[in-house]
C-alpha cells in the first residue's frame, strides 16, 4: 500500500514536472507559426510577402513572419478573395524569468468583409514585447472555415530605441572611442 | 613734428571710418537702418503655401495641424532649406531614388495642389540653377541629421522625376518634430496616415493620396463647421455699413463712392468707372479695376507676389480666409492671369460642391486676376466658415475606412476592375454642398474628371 502510495506519488512529480507549463494553460503563448514567406515580383521589384498555409491569404505588411519595431501601431494590409471574413487577434506577450511568455493583452479588431478589390487592411495597436497576430480567415464559398495564419511583430521598448540612437551619434562623430 | 604727423594720421584714419560707416548705413547693403533703400516685398512672405504638410516616420505620417506654431515656423525653415539650394545650384535629378521609397525616409512632407516654378516658392530668381525645376511636393530627409546634413527631394507633377541635393544646414525645428512624432505618447492620441503609394490599395490610387487610419473603434474625430452669410445676418445701415468696411479700400475717395442697390439684393459700389465692387447676396464680393495703361510685364514670381500683396493688404477678404488659403490653379488668358486658391481649415480641405459653385458663381473660393503689373478683378466667398458652437455639434466622428471607401467607389462606379483604373484623388475634405449650414468632414474621391462622396 505505502510502495503504491509512493508510486503515486513520484508519477505525480514526474507528470508536474513534464506538462508544469500547462498549469498556465490560458495564459501561455507558444511561438509557433504556420505562414511562409514567398517571394513574389510587384512592379519590376522582388518583394517578400507572408502567406498562409494554403496561400488563401496574402499578407503585404508585416513582410516577414518575425518582425521588429519601434513602432506603437501598424496597418497591416493583405489579400484575399472577395466575401472572405477576417478577424485579427492581437496578443501581447512577455517572457517571465523562466522563459515563459505570458499574455498580458488581447485585442480582437473585425475587419470589414472583403471588397471587390480583393484587399483587406486592419489598423493595429502594438505593446511593447512581442505581439502574436492571429489571422482568422473565413469564406463559405470557398469553403474556408476558421482557418488561421499566426505571425509576430515585437514593439522593442522605448529605452532600446534611446540606446540606439545615441550609440548611432557616437557612431558618427569623431571620437576617440571609435 | 612726429607726433603732429601721427596725430594727422589718426584723425584721418577716424573721419574715413567715420565716412565710411555713414555710407553703409544710408546706402549700404545688408543693413537694416537702410532706410533709404526700399526692401524687398516678398522679404518674410510665403508665396505659396502647401495645402498639407506631413511628418513621415516610416511606415505611418502624421497630419501637421494648420493652426498650430510648428506650421508657420516649419513653412520658414523649409523656406530657408529652399534657398540654400538654390543658392548653391546644385540639385540633381535622383534616377535611382522612387517616390515609393522616398517616403520610407522619416522626414517632413510639404504638398503643394499645384507644381509651380522653385522660384515661386522661395519668392526668389532661380541665380545658379541651369532650369527652373516645376514643384509640387518638397520632402526634407532627416535620416542623416546626425552628420549636420540634410537630403533636399523636389518632386514635380511626375512623381518619377525627383530632384535632389544635399545641404549643411541645422533646421532644428524639423529635427524636433521628428523626434515629438516619433514618440509614442504623443502619437498614441493623434490619427496616423497611410500613404497610399505604400498600401494595400496601391495599384487603385494615381500617385499617393494619405489616407487616415480610422477605424470603428479610433474613428476620425473633426470640428462640425458652420457656413453662413455675416452681410445678410445685418438689415439696412448695418448691413451697409459692414459692407463699407469690406469694400472702402477699393476707391481713392470711399466718401464719394455712389451705392447702387439693386432688387436681386445685390449692392454695386463705383467710382468715377475706375472701380466697380459688386456684392452678391449669395455670398460674394467682386471687383473690377479699370487695368493700367502702360505695360510693365512681370515675371511669375512679381505676379504671385503682387497677387499675394493684394490678398494680405484687401480688408474684404474675411481674414480667417488669408489664413487657410493655398494656390491650386493659375490660368493664362493673354495678357491675365489668374490665381485661384483653395481653402482649408486644421489641415483639411474645404471642398465647395458643383451647386455651391454655381450658387456663388465662382469656380474656387478666391480668384484673382492680374494684368500687366495691376490686380485688376477678383472674386472671392464672404461666407463665415468657423466652428460650430451649439451644444453637442461641437465633434464628428468619421468611422467609414479607407478600403471601404475605394470598394464602394469601385463595385458602384469603375465598370472592370481588371481594368485597373485609377482614382486620381482620395481624401478626406470639409465638404460644403449650402451656403447655410452645417459643414462636416468626409470621403471625397476624383475619378475621369467626376467628384464622388462617397
Amino acid at each position: 500500500m505505502k510502495r503504491l502510495k509512493n508510486l503515486m506519488l513520484f508519477l505525480a512529480f514526474i507528470g508536474i514536472g513534464l506538462f508544469g507549463s500547462t498549469v498556465y494553460a490560458t495564459d501561455v503563448i507558444t511561438t509557433t507559426s504556420n505562414v511562409k514567406v514567398e517571394t513574389v515580383t510587384k512592379d519590376d521589384k522582388k518583394v517578400e510577402i507572408i502567406v498562409s498555409e494554403d496561400k488563401y491569404v496574402r499578407i503585404t505588411q508585416p513582410t516577414k513572419v518575425n518582425t521588429s519595431t519601434f513602432e506603437s501601431k501598424m496597418n497591416v494590409m493583405g489579400e484575399t478573395s472577395q466575401g472572405t471574413e477576417i478577424t485579427i487577434e492581437v496578443y501581447n506577450t512577455s517572457l517571465d524569468k523562466k522563459g515563459i511568455s505570458l499574455v498580458k493583452n488581447v485585442t480582437v479588431y473585425t475587419v470589414k468583409t472583403v471588397g471587390i478589390t480583393e484587399t483587406f487592411n486592419q489598423f493595429i495597436e502594438l505593446l511593447e514585447g512581442e505581439n502574436k497576430i492571429v489571422l482568422i480567415y473565413t469564406n463559405e464559398k470557398d469553403k474556408k472555415n476558421k482557418e488561421k495564419m499566426i505571425f509576430y511583430v515585437t514593439r522593442e521598448s522605448e529605452e532600446k530605441k534611446e540606446f540606439i540612437k545615441t550609440y548611432n551619434v557616437f557612431q558618427d562623430s569623431k571620437t576617440p572611442f571609435k | 613734428m612726429r607726433n603732429f604727423v601721427v596725430k594727422i594720421t589718426v584723425l584721418a584714419m577716424l573721419i574715413v571710418l567715420c565716412l565710411w560707416q555713414i555710407i553703409t548705413l544710408w546706402f549700404g547693403d545688408m543693413s537694416s537702418h537702410n532706410f533709404l533703400v526700399k526692401r524687398d516685398s516678398t522679404h518674410g512672405r510665403v508665396l505659396a503655401a502647401p495645402k498639407a504638410i506631413w511628418v513621415n516616420i516610416g511606415k505611418l505620417a502624421y497630419k501637421i495641424d494648420g493652426s498650430r506654431n510648428e506650421y508657420s515656423t516649419l513653412i520658414n525653415e523649409q523656406k530657408h532649406v529652399i534657398e540654400g539650394a538654390v543658392k548653391n545650384g546644385k540639385i540633381k535629378t535622383d534616377e535611382t531614388l522612387t517616390y515609393e521609397s522616398l517616403l520610407g525616409m522619416p522626414g517632413i512632407l510639404y504638398e503643394y495642389d499645384l507644381e509651380i516654378g522653385i522660384q515661386e516658392l522661395v519668392g526668389t530668381g532661380i541665380d545658379k540653377l541651369a532650369e527652373d525645376i516645376g514643384v509640387r511636393q518638397v520632402f526634407i530627409d532627416m535620416s542623416s541629421y546626425n552628420d549636420a546634413k540634410v537630403n533636399l527631394y523636389l518632386v514635380g507633377n511626375e512623381i518619377s522625376s525627383i530632384y535632389k541635393t544635399t545641404l549643411y544646414k541645422k533646421i532644428d525645428a524639423h529635427q524636433k518634430i521628428l523626434e515629438k512624432f516619433n514618440n509614442p505618447e504623443i502619437t498614441g492620441g493623434l490619427m496616423g496616415y497611410q500613404p497610399s503609394i505604400t498600401s494595400d490599395k496601391k495599384q487603385y490610387i494615381r500617385d499617393n493620396s494619405f489616407l487616415p487610419l480610422n477605424t470603428k473603434e479610433r474613428p476620425l474625430e473633426y470640428e462640425i463647421l458652420t457656413i453662413h452669410n455675416p452681410i445678410e445676418e445685418k438689415e439696412g445701415e448695418d448691413k451697409l455699413e459692414l459692407l463699407e468696411s469690406y469694400v472702402n479700400s477699393f476707391f481713392a475717395n470711399p466718401l464719394l463712392k455712389q451705392v447702387d442697390m439693386r432688387e436681386d439684393g445685390s449692392i454695386i459700389f463705383s467710382e468715377n468707372m475706375r472701380a466697380i465692387v459688386k456684392y452678391e447676396p449669395a455670398g460674394t464680393l467682386e471687383f473690377n479695376i479699370t487695368s493700367a495703361n502702360r505695360e510693365t510685364k512681370l515675371n511669375a514670381v512679381q505676379r504671385l507676389n503682387k497677387v499675394m500683396e493684394f490678398i494680405e493688404s484687401c480688408s474684404g477678404i474675411p481674414d480667417f480666409l488669408k489664413e487657410g488659403i493655398y494656390l491650386t490653379q493659375i490660368m493664362q488668358q493673354g495678357e491675365e492671369y489668374t490665381y485661384k486658391f483653395s481653402y482649408k481649415y486644421k489641415g483639411f480641405g474645404v471642398h465647395l460642391t458643383k451647386k455651391v459653385k454655381e450658387e456663388l458663381g465662382i469656380d474656387q473660393i478666391l480668384e484673382i486676376t492680374i494684368k500687366n503689373n495691376q490686380v485688376v478683378s477678383g472674386k472671392w466667398s464672404v461666407l463665415d466658415i468657423e466652428p460650430a458652437e451649439e451644444p453637442g455639434l461641437l465633434k464628428g466622428k468619421l468611422l467609414k475606412e479607407y478600403g471601404a471607401v475605394i470598394d464602394q467607389v469601385f463595385e458602384r462606379y469603375v465598370q472592370d476592375k481588371n481594368e485597373i483604373d485609377q482614382l486620381d484623388i482620395v481624401q478626406c475634405r470639409y465638404i460644403i454642398d449650402m451656403t447655410k449650414g452645417k459643414s462636416h468632414l468626409n470621403w471625397i474621391v476624383l475619378y475621369k474628371n467626376n467628384w464622388y462622396y462617397p
